[in-house]
């Protein structure tokens, strides 16, 4: 009779996890969906009430006010433990909202924009390790940080620090570090680039291609394009998404440059590894694009899939506001903060110098 | 500092399997699409 009860209590524990694990995330979720939907709601409020009274107020894109809503709540009351599991899926929903919006270009756009956003990319790499490498020497940071910073600058912030640290066997701490850093640079770079732009009247591709170029994490990259414009928001993503393929061969290079230093674990099968280390979204956003290309979908299903995209991208920029808390950021320490500041608004400058360039030579 | 490595495995794991999730999660969402299970999306 025990027996029995134990074969049969085991597949219910299997089939409650899952589930459980599900219904967890719902209230995060639903709080992603709440916070993004009153952003979407006041940018309409504001623009139909300065249409209504013949008012020429700004237009601030409810990206601004997702973020800005996010950052009051979990700065000032925190997020309950109940809503953390659901707001910690802000990254499916980047990675969806990139894949489908593999709708809105052709694969011969992605081809073009890729290739040319590839080789700035190249470009962009090398200016970065090496910034970042002599910025380190200088502030003395120990080298094992500064290849993580210099990483997290040069390809994709946290997602390139978590894969390099377990192949170059970086300490937590480190890579703790590098991680603040990272993403306080990418909250200030998410206000002061469109303003940037906006100033210099930079075009929505050119825009869009510096800033997937220059800011470091995919949802800020995604969300500072945005704030510009729908159009430089779409070109962000792209330029994002081809550094973020990149990431193997930056973890790969750095692994072995460690191994050989006797610092870590020597690379077995260098393309297990790339392939462990490549983002799987830049495939589903490749596929996405063919199929739209193959004409698989017409116009209005076009049409849903990229309101599918801007809606997932709605719960993202709720969600880069409300993982952003001030507080943590700040007590991680000043030495980290400031080779990466210095580096990043180095790396921003020469990155804008090389958009201007491809802007004048491909007429962007 | 057990805690941070646990936690940083944790979200390694979370950064693969969202990316394989998000992929599989758009496929099946525009195949619904293609197939008219779905009304039209509004934004």
């Amino acid at each position: 009779m025990k027996m029995a009860e134990g074969t049969l209590a085991l597949p219910q524990v299997e089939v409650a996890r899952p589930v459980n694990r599900f219904v967890k995330l719902i209230p995060g979720v639903l709080l992603l969906a709440a916070i993004g939907y009153l952003g979407k709601f006041i940018e309409q409020s504001i623009s139909s009430y300065a249409k209504a009274n013949h008012l020429h107020l700004p237009n601030i894109e409810y990206v601004l006010w997702a973020i800005l809503i996010g950052l009051a709540v979990s700065n000032t009351i925190g997020i309950p433990e109940v809503f953390r599991p659901g707001v910690a899926t802000y990254e499916f929903w980047l990675k969806a909202g990139i894949v489908l919006l593999g709708s809105r270009f052709l694969l011969g756009d992605v081809l073009k924009l890729g290739s040319l956003s590839l080789s700035l990319v190249v470009l962009e790499l090398a200016v970065a390790f090496t910034l970042m490498t002599l910025l380190g020497r200088w502030f003395k940071l120990k080298p094992k940080l500064t290849t993580l910073l210099a990483v997290g600058s040069a390809v994709c912030g946290v997602s390139a620090i978590i894969a390099t640290k377990g192949a170059i066997d970086a300490d937590d701490e480190d890579s703790s570090y590098a991680i603040a850093a990272i993403l306080a640079i990418g909250a200030i770079s998410l206000f002061t680039f469109p303003l940037i732009g906006h100033w210099l009247h930079l075009s929505d591709r050119a825009y869009g291609m510096w800033a997937g170029l220059a800011v470091d994490n995919t949802a800020e990259a995604a969300a500072a394009g945005a704030l510009f414009s729908d159009a430089a928001g779409k070109i962000a993503v792209l330029a994002k998404t081809t550094r973020n393929a990149m990431i193997g061969f930056v973890v790969l290079g750095y692994a072995i440059y460690w191994a050989s230093k006797g610092q870590a674990q020597v690379v077995g099968n260098k393309a297990a590894f790339l392939w462990q280390k490549f983002p799987k979204f830049v495939l589903g956003f490749l596929l996405i694009s063919v199929l739209a290309t193959a004409t698989v979908f017409n116009k209005d299903q076009l049409g849903s899939l990229a309101n599918l995209s801007r809606w997932a991208f709605l719960l993202t920029f709720a969600g880069v506001g409300l993982r952003t808390n001030i507080r943590e950021l700040k007590a991680q320490g000043l030495r980290p903060f400031a080779v990466g500041a210095i580096g990043e608004t180095a790396i921003a400058l020469v990155t804008l110098g090389m958009v201007l360039v491809a802007v004048a030579a491909f007429n962007l | 500092m057990a805690e941070v490595s646990a936690e940083l495995q944790k979200t390694n794991r979370w950064h693969l399997t969202a990316d394989w999730w998000a992929v599989i999660a758009s496929l099946v969402v525009a195949g619904l699409v293609k197939f008219g299970a779905l009304p039209r999306i509004p934004w």
